[in-house]
């Protein structure tokens, strides 16, 4: 064994300088894929929330019209829209409505914004990194429960229970569940008219809380529901065989204040924008696999080229292709191998990294990590070292000892 | 001549005892060369107004010194150029409108185009001109700064008398563009012109759309005609060519960086024509005449690399290239062609010239030593 290991060591030990510019070329490389993977699934996330949780594709996002001008007393016209959205979640065929009923509060010494979210709601959400979603929205303690979700936020213990201030206002909550950043929250916030959707989402650190009673007080009594329209845009989500009578009555109401964007323009909108962005993110790091690849194929090959006098002379020493091979595969995985610990480090602890400040995190190329990111370098590594190999196996194969001692002296 | 020769016999050579290497490396470049045109095709190339917005740079104004109606025959002849959009600015009678103005503009603007080929859907109740004869669209700017949407929103049919004509509006468009009626109505009620666009199918170049732009001056004389060159100026323009020239830039350190990937295998076919070197330089050939051999033989490998990746992108254009491009009905010229193969080798031998030079620095026992 230690006599391999010798050889090994001999072979190997003029060219630890082109494997170390290997081991670094293929860690940029799996790194480069990895976050551009990690980048478009995090654009596509908004997408694949809200084709879940629509069945119906009449379903719609519905926007006010409004101008910029809020001079009239806004909390009666603010109840309206509440009121309006109750009539509407009660009619026969509607599933559910989303809205963005967010306030401001204070936790702790900071400010965030508290979130009501129905169990309805619950499916546009990533999975929790910790907890559990609640299955009502008030305990028998009297808590609120809540999800949180931010860098700021991380750390609080699940099943603590503590409040979030506004003005006078108190809600006492009990965490129940963490979401890790980066992610996006279903805010339902955009003004726009003709939106795709990822403008229903949004990031940022929150509190949500459980929908009932005393969190809607919570949030009808906060000091800005009297200045600022809120509830002008909700999606409304069908049930799958909602009838058409019943889209054209909600329709109808809401025709008098403002305008529909469907689903299926949402989605085609979407789609086009995922197509681009995909595009845009993507080329350049495929581009950087392919050629990494194609360079680590043309390195493993010449390698063996320039092993091909040492080869030889264990060939004919009896040492075995099998054994040669073996060799030329160990070689490959030890530059392999460190490329794909390096990166599984990094996309299995991402969410770590980003909350401990040690990752800085762009807002506009924001990444989403998960048990897929860590498969993905798992799958390009073996991809790798297979490729490498069957080429060793292919120049190998071909050659008798004989003619590798032949080539070695030319 | 027989710098030819030697050159043809060493790349005989290689290909007759370094197949694999040489074809490796061939097909190693091609791959580069095939990302550079690519990303030249994405980056480069389409990094200007006129692959990104080709409808603005293809549109042309004229603003009229005296009405002209939609029946004038002058207007068939740029009907069958391209698209026409009509405006009309009209004055608003307060008296017989609706409430529903928040500041004393005196004046509205609505436009016309031909088959009511509107891109915009409903911000507000409908766009659908078959809902009532005389209906009119707002844009959203209008209910930004003129009419005041709260009073809109409670209005059930609300109305608005332009150049002492009754509109229904029917509802607002989601774009920023002025209010709309249907072709028809401007029309069947004989509104005059005072701005008219014409959108041609193609993007012309500046001396084109100048002489485009005459020849609508001619046609309607007395009209001021502005081409999109005269509303973005030059400067504007110039910026886009800056950023082009960056762009080409970063494509070219890209392919460098790439390149470097495939230089082990030039070096390596370097090193085993050492000795065939030595020969050489024990023949009195200089250490000049024999790296620019090697030279030679770098350039001659990248222009052959670059003509299979210009074929290939030919070839793979329609089947693969348009389907992954972001500006998929692009026009490769051979122009563009000869840039992409140009630069290819400029960079290539930018990235193999410390191979070269360690070539040129050796001596020739240090030649014939490193050739055992």
């Amino acid at each position: 064994m230690s006599k391999r290991l010798y050889l090994f060591w001999q072979t190997r030990k003029s060219d630890l300088l082109i494997d170390l510019l290997l081991i670094i070329v293929l860690t940029a490389t799996f790194f480069n894929l990895s976050n551009a993977v990690a980048q478009y699934r995090y654009l596509s996330f908004a997408n694949s929330a809200l084709e879940r949780a629509s069945q119906n594709d009449n379903d719609f996002y519905y926007t006010e019209l409004m101008s910029g001008d809020f001079s009239e007393e806004e909390t009666v016209r603010n109840l309206e829209r509440l009121e309006q959205i109750q009539q509407i979640k009660a009619m026969p065929g509607v599933r559910a409505v989303y809205c963005d009923k967010s306030i401001n509060a204070v936790y702790g010494s900071q400010s965030f914004p508290v979130y009501l979210c129905p169990e309805r709601q619950q499916d546009l959400y990533p999975e929790l990194n910790r907890g559990s979603w609640y299955n009502r929205p008030v305990n028998d303690d009297g808590t609120i429960n809540a999800v949180v979700y931010g860098t700021q936020l991380w750390n609080q213990p699940i099943g603590s229970v503590t409040e979030v201030r506004n003005g006078e206002n108190i809600l006492r909550i009990k965490i129940c569940g963490m979401i890790y950043p980066p992610i996006n929250i279903p805010t339902f916030s955009s003004v726009s008219t003709n939106p795709v959707s990822i403008d229903l989402f949004n990031e940022m650190p929150c509190i949500i809380v459980g929908e009932c009673e005393e969190s809607l007080r919570f949030f009808t009594e906060n000091e800005s529901f009297q200045d600022f329209p809120y509830c002008r845009n909700f999606f409304v989500s069908f049930e799958s065989d909602a009838a058409d009578a019943e889209i054209q009555a909600v329709k109808e109401i809401l025709y008098q204040t403002g305008g529909m964007t469907p689903m299926t323009t949402i989605r085609k909108n979407s789609e086009e924008t995922l197509r681009e962005q995909f595009r845009s993110i993507m080329t350049l790091p495929v581009f950087y696999v392919v050629i990494s690849v194609a360079a680590f194929f043309s390195i493993s090959l010449l390698y063996i080229f320039r092993q091909t006098y040492a080869y030889s002379v264990y060939y004919l020493a009896g040492f075995g292709k099998k054994r040669i091979l073996f060799d030329v595969a160990l070689h490959t995985a030890g530059l392999i191998l460190p490329a794909a610990i390096l990166n599984l480090i990094y996309v299995c602890r991402y969410p770590f990294w980003v909350m401990k400040g040690i990752v800085k995190v762009n807002s506009h190329a924001l990444s989403y990590f998960d048990s897929f990111s860590a498969a993905l370098v798992l799958l390009l590594s073996l991809t790798v070292l297979m490729i490498a190999t069957i080429a060793a196996a292919g120049v190998l194969h071909k050659n008798s000892p004989a003619e590798l001692w032949r080539k070695s002296q030319e | 001549m027989k710098f030819c020769y030697l050159l043809g016999e060493r790349l005989k050579a290689h290909w007759k005892n370094h197949t694999v290497i040489l074809l490796l490396y061939l097909l190693g470049t091609t791959v580069c060369l095939l990302f550079f045109i690519y990303y030249y095709g994405e980056f480069t190339k389409p990094n200007s107004f006129e692959e990104i917005y080709p409808d603005v740079l293809a549109t042309y104004q004229a603003d009229l010194p005296e009405a002209v109606y939609l029946s004038d025959n002058r207007f068939d002849q740029l009907r069958q150029e391209g698209r026409l959009t009509y405006y009309h600015t009209a004055k608003i009678d307060f008296d017989k409108s609706s409430d529903l103005f928040q500041d004393e503009a005196e004046t509205m603007t609505f436009q016309a185009r031909e088959n009511d080929s509107y891109p915009h859907a409903a911000a507000f109740r409908s766009v659908d001109f078959s809902e009532s004869e005389n209906a009119l669209v707002l844009g959203m700017e209008d209910v930004e700064f003129s009419i005041e949407a709260n009073k809109l929103r409670a209005e059930p049919d609300p109305v608005i008398t332009l150049d002492g004509i009754e509109m229904k509006i029917i509802g607002v468009h989601n774009y920023a563009y002025a209010a709309c009626v249907s072709r028809r109505f401007f029309a069947e009620n004989n509104i005059p012109v005072n701005r008219f666009t014409v959108t041609l199918p193609d993007v012309l170049s500046k001396q084109e759309a100048e002489a485009y732009a005459t020849k609508m001056e001619n046609l309607f004389p007395g009209a001021s005609v502005q081409t999109a060159y005269d509303i973005y100026g030059q400067s504007h323009l110039y910026g886009i060519e800056q950023n082009r020239l960056g762009s080409m830039w970063d494509a070219m350190v890209m392919l460098g960086v790439s390149m470097i990937a495939f230089l082990f295998l030039a070096k390596y076919l370097f090193d085993m024509s050492l000795k065939e070197d030595a020969v050489y330089r024990l023949l009195g050939a200089s250490k000049s005449q024999t790296t620019a051999i090697a030279l030679a033989e770098v350039v001659l490998l990248t222009a052959l690399s670059a003509a299979a990746a210009i074929l290939l992108h030919i070839l793979l254009y329609e089947p693969i290239f348009t389907k992954i491009s972001r500006y998929p009905n692009q026009t490769f010229v051979p122009a563009d062609y000869l840039l992409v193969a140009s630069t290819s080798i400029l960079v290539c031998l930018i990235v193999s010239l410390p191979f070269l030079f360690i070539l040129w620095k050796k001596s020739v026992n240090e030649t014939r030593r490193s050739a055992e």
